[in-house]
C-alpha cells in the first residue's frame, strides 16, 4: 500500500540542502567551515561541533490528500495555521479561523457557530478526537471551547462527506488534540486580556505522547478588584490526551475534556439560588490495531479500530431563587469500530455505531426567546456502513459507500448512499463530484430565527418527530499551482426533506408540536486560493455565495436567516525578522431579517373583577412582524490585525502579541430594534463588535 | 509614536454614529380583545389599532396605549342564529361613549344569554370599512367552586389544587392575586407551588400578612393559544384565531375560588 502511494503519487519526498554550516556574519557570507584535522583529538573532544543545517521537506498534508483521496469539500487546516489568523478578543479560537474558510459563515460577530453551505447552525457534528461535543462554546456563543495550543489539526467535511460520518444533515467538523513526542516536558502559556492558557505535552514512552491543557478567564477577578461582583462569569477548559503505542502492537488513545461557564448572580436574599452553568463533559478512547498478514483477498493489511465515549452536556439556569429555572441534559454514550483493509489500489472499510442519547429540558414558566416545552427523551441508534474507495487508474478514484442509520425510537431506517468521484486531468489539476444522502435525528430547539446563539437544546426524533434528510450534490475542481499554492473551486446543491424548525409557539402541554416541517433547498458556490505558509507568508482568499430557500409549514417561501450571499475573507500573515503581522478583512453581505411593522399591548383579562387589565402594570408587548425575513441588513466588513513579537531566550519562545479587532471600527449592524411608541416610529440598530484591541504573551518552551 | 492616541481618537470618533433612523410607518392593524366569562352579566370587547406609527396613535388611554377605534358595528350572534349589537361604554360624565369599548348584556333577563358549550360569533365592521370575524366555544357546562378562606402558612405548605376535565376546555388558567400583582400560569387538572415560591422577577408569590385569592379558570382554545404564548421580535404577535384582526376573543369559565390568608 505505502509503495503504491509513493509510486504513483510520488508524494512523500525528502529534499536535503546544506546549508551554512555557521551563520552568516555582520561582513557577510562565509563559506562553510570544514573541519580542521590539525587540531589535537583531545581539544576537538571539549570544544562544540556546529554541524551542518539540514532542511527537511515532505509534502503538505492537503497535498497528500489531494492525491490519495476523493476530499471533495475537505479542509485540513493544522493548528499553527489556524493561530496565524488574527486572534478574537486576543483569544486564538479554532471555530472562529474556521468561519474564515470556504462554505463556512456566522452570523454575526457575537457567534462562534456555524451556518455551512447554507445548512442551519445545528446541522454540524463536532467531534474532538472523534468523540462528539453537543455545545462547543462558552459565552453565550462568543467563543469556541477548544484551547488553541492542544490542537493540532483541523479537518473540516462541509458536504458530501463518506459513509463513516452521519447523524447531522450539512457538515463534520474534527478537532484533533496535538500530539508532541519530543522527550522531556514542552508547553506553552499564554496571558491574556482575557484569558491564561497552559499548555504541556511531551513524549510518552518510546512511541507515545501526552498532552494536558487547561484555559481560564480572569475577568471577574480582575473586575472584582474595581467594583465587587460587578462581572461575576468566568469559564475554563480542561482538556487531556495520551497516545500510546502498547504490546502486540495496539495503539491506544484517549481524550478527555471538561469545560463550564458559571455565571453567578449576586443574591438579594440570604440562600437563593442565582446561577447560570453550563459546561461539557467529553471522555473517549479508542484502540486499533494493525495486522499485516491477512488473506491476500483483503490486500496488504488491516486495521482494526474501536471506540468508546461519553459526552455530557448540563445547563442549569436557576434565577430568583428558582422562580426561573431552566436545565437542558444530554447524555450521549456511545461505542463504534471499524475494520479498514488496505490493498493497492483499494482501501475498503466497514463500521458500525451503537449510540444512545438520554435528552432532558426543562422551564418552569415561559419566557419569550427560550423553549417553553420540558420533556425527557431516550433515542437509541444503531449505525453501520460500508466504503470502499477505488483507484481504478492513476487518474482515477471513487470512494462509494452506504450507510444505515437506524433510530429505534422514532421507528425510522434509512439507507444513505454516498459516492464521490475524482479524475486527474494532470497531477497538479483535478475535477471531482460528490453525491450523498445524509439524516439527521438530534437537532436542536434553538431557532434559526434569533441571531444570538446561546447554546442548543438538544432534542431528538421519536414518533412524532421524523428524522430529517438532506441530499447533497457537488462539483468541484482543484488545482496547486506549486508545492505551496492550490486553489480549489465547488458548486453545490442541497435538497432538505423533513427538515424541522422549532415552533416559537409551541404548546408546552402538548407533546409532538415542537417543530414544524420545512423544507427546501441550498445552492451556491465556494472557492479558496490558498497560499501555505512557507516561512514568509501564508494566507488564503475565501469566498463563499450562497442562495438558500425554505417552505415553511404554511407554505410560505422564504430566505432563512443564514441566508448570506457573498462572503469573502482575505487572512495573511506575514513573517517579518523579528516580527509577525497578520490580518484578516471579511465582506459579507447581510443576513435576512424580518421587520417588526407595528406593536401592541396583549391585555389579560381578569375573572375577578370581569375587566380587561395589564398585567403588574407591565404591557405585554406584542409584536406585529412584516413577511418572514423579507429584508435584509446591510453589508458588513472588519478589518483585524495582529502583530507578534518573537524573541527566543534559552531555549523559550517568548511571543508577545497586539491584536485589534475591527481596526476601523467599522458599525456593523447586528440587528434592529423598532420603537412603535411615537410618531414617526425610531430604528435603532445595534452595532456588533466596535475596535477592540488586546494585548497578551505566550510563551513556549 | 505621539501620534498614535490621536490616531485611535480619530478611529473612534469616524465610528461614532448616530444609531437612530426615523422609520416608514405601516399599515394599520386592527387588535380585538374580547373574552366571555360565564361567571359575568356584562361582556366587554376592545377594538384598537396597534401602533404601526401612525401620527394618529393617542397616548395615555385608560386601558391601552393603541388607538382605540370608536363608532364600529360590534354585534355577536349566539349558536341559535341570534344577533344582537354591542352597547357603547358611556363616559363618567355620562357622554357618549368611551372609545374602543363595546359591551354585550349576558344576564339572565337581558340580552344574550350564554350557554356552555355554546359557540358565538363576534363580527366587528369599522368606520374604514375593516370587518373581523371570530368565533368561540364556551367550555362547559362546569360548576364554580368557591373555597372558604384558609391559613396558608408560606414557610410550610405548598398549595395544591386539582379539579374534574371541563368539557371544550382546552386548558386552565391558574391565577394567584397577590397584594401587589398576580402570577398567571396554565395547568392541566392539577396545580402544585410552594409556599416559598417566588416569581420569575424575584417576588414572593404568597406573601406573609397578605391576602391572596387563588382562581383557576377553563379557557378555550382561542384563550389558551393566544395568552400561553410569549411574542418576541423574530415570532411576531401570539397566534390568533380572529380573521382581520390580530388578538383573541375567546371564553372563560371559572371552576374554583381558593381565597388563602397567608402568615
Amino acid at each position: 500500500m505505502r509503495e503504491e502511494f509513493v509510486r504513483r503519487c510520488g508524494s512523500v519526498f525528502f529534499a536535503l540542502w546544506m546549508a551554512a554550516v555557521v551563520a552568516p556574519r555582520a561582513h557577510g557570507q562565509q563559506r562553510p567551515t570544514q573541519p580542521d584535522t590539525t587540531k589535537k583529538t583531545d581539544s576537538l573532544a571539549h570544544r562544540p561541533i556546529t554541524l551542518p543545517a539540514m532542511h527537511t521537506d515532505t509534502s503538505r498534508i492537503e497535498r497528500r490528500l489531494f492525491e490519495s483521496q476523493p476530499n471533495v469539500s475537505t479542509l485540513s487546516i493544522t493548528g499553527r495555521e489556524l493561530r496565524s489568523a488574527p486572534r478574537f478578543f486576543a483569544e486564538a479560537d479554532v471555530l472562529r479561523s474556521l468561519q474564515l474558510m470556504p462554505g463556512i459563515e456566522a452570523r454575526n460577530d457575537f457567534s462562534a457557530g456555524m451556518n455551512v453551505r447554507g445548512g442551519e447552525a445545528d446541522q454540524n457534528l463536532i467531534l474532538l478526537d472523534g468523540y462528539p461535543v453537543y455545545n462547543p462554546f462558552h459565552f453565550g456563543g462568543l467563543f469556541g471551547t477548544f484551547i488553541d495550543p492542544a490542537v493540532g489539526r483541523v479537518d473540516m467535511l462541509t458536504g458530501g462527506f463518506p459513509a463513516p460520518f452521519g447523524g447531522r444533515l450539512s457538515s463534520v467538523l474534527n478537532v484533533r488534540s496535538a500530539e508532541d513526542d519530543r522527550r522531556g516536558i514542552h508547553g506553552t502559556t499564554e496571558v491574556s486580556f482575557i484569558a491564561s492558557t497552559l499548555s504541556l505535552g511531551g513524549a510518552l514512552g518510546s512511541s507515545g505522547s501526552w498532552l494536558l491543557a487547561g484555559r481560564r478567564t480572569y475577568a471577574d477577578q480582575a473586575i472584582n478588584l474595581v467594583k465587587k461582583n460587578a462581572f461575576p462569569y468566568h469559564f475554563f477548559d480542561l482538556e487531556g490526551h495520551v497516545a500510546h503505542t502498547l504490546p502486540l502492537g495496539l495503539r491506544f488513545s484517549a481524550t478527555g475534556y471538561g469545560g463550564d461557564d458559571l455565571l453567578h448572580f449576586k443574591s438579594t436574599i440570604e440562600g437563593e439560588r442565582q446561577h447560570v452553568l453550563w459546561g461539557n463533559r467529553v471522555i473517549g478512547g479508542t484502540l486499533s490495531r494493525a495486522f499485516r498478514r491477512v488473506p491476500s483477498l483483503l490486500g496488504d493489511s488491516i486495521v482494526a479500530e474501536q471506540r468508546v465515549s461519553q459526552s455530557l452536556f448540563d445547563l442549569n439556569t436557576q434565577i430568583s431563587g428558582g422562580g426561573f429555572s431552566l436545565t437542558s441534559k444530554v447524555r450521549d454514550a456511545r461505542v463504534g469500530g471499524a475494520l479498514t483493509a488496505y490493498a493497492p489500489n483499494q482501501t475498503r472499510s466497514v463500521g458500525y455505531e451503537v449510540a444512545g442519547q438520554r435528552l432532558a429540558y426543562s422551564v418552569n414558566y415561559p419566557v419569550p426567546l427560550f423553549p417553553t416545552d420540558s420533556f425527557r427523551q431516550r433515542v437509541r441508534s444503531v449505525s453501520a456502513y460500508a466504503d470502499e474507495l477505488w483507484t481504478p487508474t492513476p487518474s482515477l478514484m471513487m470512494e462509494a459507500g452506504v450507510r444505515y442509520d437506524a433510530i429505534a425510537d422514532a421507528h425510522a431506517a434509512a439507507f444513505m448512499p454516498r459516492f464521490s468521484v475524482k479524475y486527474f486531468l494532470n497531477k497538479d489539476l483535478a475535477v471531482s463530484a460528490a453525491f450523498g444522502e445524509y439524516g439527521q435525528w438530534i437537532r436542536s430547539l434553538a431557532r434559526e430565527d434569533i441571531p444570538l446563539r446561546a447554546v442548543d437544546y438538544w432534542i431528538g426524533s421519536d414518533s412524532v418527530t421524523p428524522m430529517s434528510r438532506a441530499r447533497h450534490y457537488i462539483l468541484g475542481v482543484e488545482r496547486w499551482v506549486t508545492p505551496s499554492r492550490s486553489f480549489r473551486v465547488e458548486g453545490f446543491y442541497k435538497r432538505y426533506s423533513q427538515l424541522l424548525e422549532p415552533n416559537p409557539f409551541d404548546d408546552p402541554q402538548r407533546r409532538g408540536d415542537e417543530f414544524l416541517p420545512v423544507k427546501g433547498w441550498s445552492t451556491g458556490g465556494d472557492f479558496m486560493l490558498r497560499q501555505f505558509d512557507t516561512g514568509r507568508f501564508g494566507g488564503w482568499i475565501a469566498y463563499t455565495y450562497t442562495l438558500n430557500s425554505r417552505v415553511d409549514s404554511d407554505g410560505q417561501r422564504f430566505f432563512p436567516s443564514q441566508d448570506r450571499r457573498h462572503d469573502v475573507n482575505v487572512v495573511g500573515s506575514w513573517h517579518l525578522p523579528r516580527y509577525t503581522l497578520a490580518a484578516r478583512f471579511n465582506l459579507a453581505t447581510g443576513t435576512p431579517y424580518t421587520r417588526i411593522v407595528g406593536q401592541f399591548d396583549r391585555i389579560r383579562y381578569d375573572p375577578m373583577s370581569g375587566s380587561f387589565t395589564k398585567q403588574n402594570d407591565v404591557p405585554e408587548l406584542q409584536f406585529l412582524t412584516g413577511p418572514r425575513n423579507g429584508e435584509r441588513l446591510p453589508l458588513s466588513q472588519r478589518l483585524d490585525i495582529s502583530v507578534t513579537h518573537d524573541w527566543r531566550p534559552r531555549g523559550l519562545t517568548i511571543t508577545p502579541y497586539l491584536s485589534v479587532m475591527n481596526i476601523y471600527n467599522a458599525h456593523n449592524v447586528f440587528g434592529y430594534v423598532f420603537d412603535y411608541s411615537g410618531a414617526p416610529p425610531k430604528r435603532i440598530s445595534l452595532p456588533q463588535l466596535p475596535i477592540f484591541p488586546t494585548l497578551g504573551l505566550s510563551v513556549a518552551w | 509614536m505621539r501620534r498614535a492616541p490621536v490616531v485611535v481618537a480619530a478611529l473612534l470618533i469616524a465610528g461614532c454614529r448616530n444609531l437612530e433612523d426615523p422609520a416608514p410607518s405601516q399599515a394599520t392593524r386592527l387588535v380585538i380583545h374580547g373574552v366571555l366569562d360565564m361567571q359575568r352579566d356584562d361582556q366587554t370587547v376592545l377594538v384598537y389599532r396597534a401602533r404601526t406609527g401612525l401620527p394618529s396613535a393617542v397616548e395615555g388611554s385608560a386601558v391601552s396605549d393603541d388607538q382605540p377605534v370608536g363608532n364600529a358595528q360590534v354585534s355577536m350572534t349566539n349558536p341559535d342564529g341570534f344577533t344582537v349589537p354591542a352597547d357603547r361604554l358611556l363616559t363618567s360624565s355620562g357622554d357618549c361613549c368611551v372609545p374602543g369599548i363595546y359591551q354585550f348584556a349576558t344576564g339572565p333577563f337581558v340580552g344574550m344569554a350564554l350557554h356552555p358549550g355554546g359557540t358565538y360569533t363576534l363580527r366587528i365592521l369599522t368606520p374604514a370599512g375593516e370587518v373581523v370575524t371570530g368565533t368561540t366555544t364556551i367550555p362547559g357546562p362546569a360548576e364554580f367552586i368557591l373555597d372558604p378562606r384558609r391559613i396558608f402558612f408560606r414557610q410550610r405548605d405548598t398549595l395544591r389544587l386539582s379539579w374534574s376535565r371541563i368539557p371544550g376546555a382546552s386548558s386552565y388558567e391558574v391565577i394567584i392575586r397577590m397584594a401587589f400583582g398576580e402570577y398567571r400560569t396554565f395547568a392541566d387538572t392539577s396545580f402544585e407551588m410552594a409556599g416559598t415560591a417566588l416569581t420569575i422577577a424575584g417576588d414572593e408569590i404568597f406573601s406573609s400578612g397578605e391576602d391572596t385569592d387563588v382562581v383557576v379558570s377553563a379557557v378555550d382554545a382561542n384563550y389558551y393559544d393566544y395568552y400561553r404564548s410569549q411574542s418576541d421580535p423574530f415570532a411576531g404577535a401570539a397566534p390568533s384565531h380572529l380573521s382581520g384582526a390580530v388578538g383573541v376573543f375567546g371564553s372563560i369559565v371559572p371552576i374554583y375560588h381558593v381565597p388563602l390568608r397567608v402568615r
